[in-house]
């Protein structure tokens, strides 16, 4: 009986220990925790460790104009003003992970997949 | 049974609202892979993506001319759509056959110049849409057919927003109506038809609203602008220098609203009609602009509809101004006020009093990035990437000529975990600037191994380089307890400090040419004047020693490029496009951040954005909180 009561006692505080662990904060996932040793990375030889990407841009207008390059989340990329009937060429530097873009221009919003890293658009 | 039937019912539901929606691509340097669900392996041709395609898919269409051998026929609701426009993306009929044929109201074809096509014997040569339909933002030009040249709408569907020019027909150059449809906002110009109807002939019913049908063709008496016989109704539209009648009636029930042409219009068959001059921008061949002057009559005397809340002019504004929309498909905007004269309007000018300067510019785009570096550069650190933190945003201010005048760059050192007494500078990344054009303000230089031209710019570089600081601890007090500062959170905590640099530009260099995104930051480590630490693959300045180059951990190989590499390849710096949340003192960044390793070993590929705050990609306990 006093083994049973034991037993008990440390199932008891075993799980009162596990029930009452902090939660974690926003944005963990106590199943990802854990992450290789940095030293142990296979990383390629031809990796830059780049974060950001270059996106070369031609923009059109049929008359003069001022353009918006908008991050999905309304971020003002680019502002430039276009010279009707003349092609505008430029680049725009964003996060690698960026693959849609707003081009905003004449009054009109146009969200445009980014492909090969180019833009065009004319806005006519 | 009934819960079989259930879940039958909404995946049937699922489907037809689209839901699961699958996105298609097709490129002309496409894998051909089915299902095509990335450009990689996009199909070569339309016909192929539509082949594997159910109602509700996307098919994005990669720029370049796709020549048909047969026509591309749509018999679902499916939308089909140019990446990048028009301008760029042509289908084009080898002057053999029809290039479209549209048969869903679902289905929507959008954003192509459509040309060449030939159907001699049929209806439609550039799109023919038999029973529903929509067509936008598209140019169908130099396209043949027996009934609409350039697009024939047999019963129903939609043309909005197009152009539609230079198309041949016997009935309906450019636009042929069987039985009902309707056209809205396009220019209809230099169409020919042989029997009826040069720009359009709407046979059986149909609608063409705010169009501009001008300079087309069709045999006298037979409508060379527009041809509309029985239930043909006309609304808001400028039909005028057309090369023959303007228009012609035949049958009962057509009528013309609120449209300009020339005879006037009887009153048996018109209301609100005019046959004032419209006083379009510009006739000249070759630069043809039908866009209304100030003054013109076709101003604000339209009807309005529902659809104009929604549905912008053919330049892409807003529909209706001042209340009552106008005629013909652009609308009239009265000139902006610009007064500094730089040719931008001072409600999208960020100087409107200025006329040297018209935009700011920002990198990053919203709020800040950082550089986190490690400094026993050759040797490897800890690799908490917290020896120097800082924060950095730019903002170059361009002219109306979009040239650079200026750049702002703000620094905010907000911890530094080390015991060295490091500089920071950086670099313009290109040899195209030249350093007399520059001058530099708002550095500190206080320990006298730094050596700058009168203009504020380093000596002895081939490339504009600014030092920001030459030691760490006279920008950033010490708190007296730590290995440095904010990096430790027992340690007293003290606040960033921001230093701020301005660079005046005196030649003109385009934003592309000064590249400043792509700027080359470094530290120098300990006052060590020639001991630099870059981003990998960053080159070191003129000033920096190379002999460190392959000593100790360093694997830096200048024949191929390849400087501040570890032999597997690890960084000494690393830049985040966004606010870094470093981690704590002697804390692997990889124990901090928790897809770190996922991104480096994928080559980038895998969790691009493991440095946010997203569930499973941090370990915030090894993350420095600031107290």
């Amino acid at each position: 009986m006093r083994k049973i009561i034991v037993v008990l006692l440390i199932l008891g505080i075993g799980m009162g220990f596990v029930l009452c662990q902090k939660p974690k904060p926003n944005g963990e996932d106590p199943q990802t925790e854990l992450s290789k040793d940095i030293n142990e990375l296979d990383v390629d030889d031809n990796f830059k460790w780049k974060t950001i990407k270059d996106i070369q841009v031609s923009l059109t207008s049929s008359t003069d104009e001022v353009a918006f390059i908008k991050s999905e989340k309304g971020d003002v990329i680019l502002k430039v003003f276009l010279k009707g009937g003349q092609m505008f060429d430029t680049k725009i530097t964003v996060p690698t992970y960026i693959t849609e873009v707003n081009l905003v221009c004449k009054g009109q919003s146009n969200k445009l997949s980014v492909v090969n890293n180019r833009l065009t658009f004319d806005f006519k | 049974m009934k819960k079989r039937i259930l879940l039958l019912s909404v995946i049937s539901v699922l489907l037809v609202t689209g839901l699961f929606a699958t996105t298609r691509y097709v490129s002309l340097s496409g894998t051909n892979i089915s299902p095509y669900t990335s450009l990689a392996t996009a199909a070569n041709t339309i016909g192929d993506a539509i082949a594997v395609s159910s109602a509700g898919d996307i098919i994005l269409v990669n720029d370049g001319t796709y020549l048909l051998g047969s026509k591309i026929s749509i018999t679902i609701g499916i939308t089909v759509k140019s990446i990048n426009g028009s301008a760029v993306t042509f289908v084009d009929g080898n002057s053999a056959v029809k290039c479209f044929e549209i048969s869903n109201d679902n289905a929507i074809v959008e954003g192509f110049t459509i040309q060449n096509a030939s159907n001699l014997s049929g209806y439609g040569g550039g799109i023919n849409i038999t029973t529903g339909g929509t067509v936008r933002n598209c140019t169908l030009i130099n396209n043949q057919a027996r009934d609409g040249g350039g697009i024939a709408l047999d019963n129903g569907g939609l043309v909005e927003n197009c152009y539609i020019f230079d198309n041949t027909a016997q009935y309906g150059g450019g636009i042929r109506l069987l039985n009902n449809g309707e056209v809205r906002n396009c220019v209809i110009r230099g169409n020919t038809a042989t029997t009826y109807g040069g720009g359009v002939n709407i046979w059986n019913g149909g609608k063409v609203k705010n169009c501009a049908i001008t300079d087309n063709t069709a045999p006298a008496t037979k409508g060379a602008g527009i041809r509309t016989r029985n239930n043909g109704k006309v609304y808001n539209c400028i039909i005028y220098y057309n090369n023959g009648e303007n228009y012609a009636v035949n049958g009962t029930g057509y009528h013309y609203y609120n449209t300009c042409t020339t005879p006037a219009l009887p009153g048996s068959y018109s209301t609100n009609s005019i046959s004032s001059v419209p006083m379009f921008v510009d006739l000249t061949p070759g630069s043809e602009d039908y866009r209304l002057q100030s003054g013109s009559p076709c101003i604000d005397v339209g009807m309005n509809f529902g659809w104009m809340a929604t549905v912008p002019d053919l330049d892409g504004n807003t529909r209706i101004i001042n209340g009552t929309v106008d005629m013909g498909p652009y609308e009239y905007y009265a000139a902006p006020v610009d007064a500094d004269g730089d040719g931008v309007p001072n409600v999208t000018d960020d100087y409107p009093n200025d006329p040297l300067r018209a935009f700011d510019n920002f990198f990053p785009a919203g709020g800040f990035a950082t550089l986190a570096y490690e400094d026993l550069w050759p040797s490897k650190g800890d690799f908490d990437f917290n020896d120097l933190v800082v924060d950095y945003r730019f903002k170059t201010v361009t002219n109306a000529s979009n040239n650079v005048v200026e750049i702002f760059a703000t620094f905010t050192i907000k911890a530094f975990g080390a015991g060295f007494y490091n500089g920071f500078g950086f670099q313009f990344p290109n040899t195209n600037i030249n350093s007399s054009d520059l001058t530099v303000t708002g550095y500190d230089l206080q320990e006298a191994y730094i050596n700058l031209a009168g203009n504020g710019l380093e000596q002895g570089q081939t490339k504009p380089t600014i030092i920001v600081y030459d030691n760490t601890y006279n920008i950033m007090q010490h708190p007296g307890q730590g290995i440095g500062v904010n990096t430790e959170e027992w340690a007293p905590y003290v606040a960033p400090e921001t230093m701020d640099i301005f660079i005046a530009f005196t030649g003109t260099y385009t934003m592309a040419q000064v590249d400043i995104e792509n700027f080359n930051p470094f530290i120098i480590i300990n006052k060590f004047r020639n001991d630099e630490v870059h981003l990998p693959d960053y080159v070191p300045t003129d000033l920096a020693v190379t002999w460190q180059f392959g000593y100790a951990d360093d694997d830096s190989d200048p024949s191929i490029n390849r400087y501040y590499k570890t032999i597997s390849n690890l960084p000494w710096a690393i830049n985040i496009p966004e606010s870094f949340d470093y981690p704590t003192e002697k804390t692997v960044i990889t124990s901090a951040h928790l897809k770190f390793a996922e991104w480096a070993e994928s080559n980038g590929v895998l969790s691009p954005n493991w440095y946010q705050d997203l569930p499973g990609y941090r370990n915030s306990s090894n993350i420095y909180d600031q107290p």
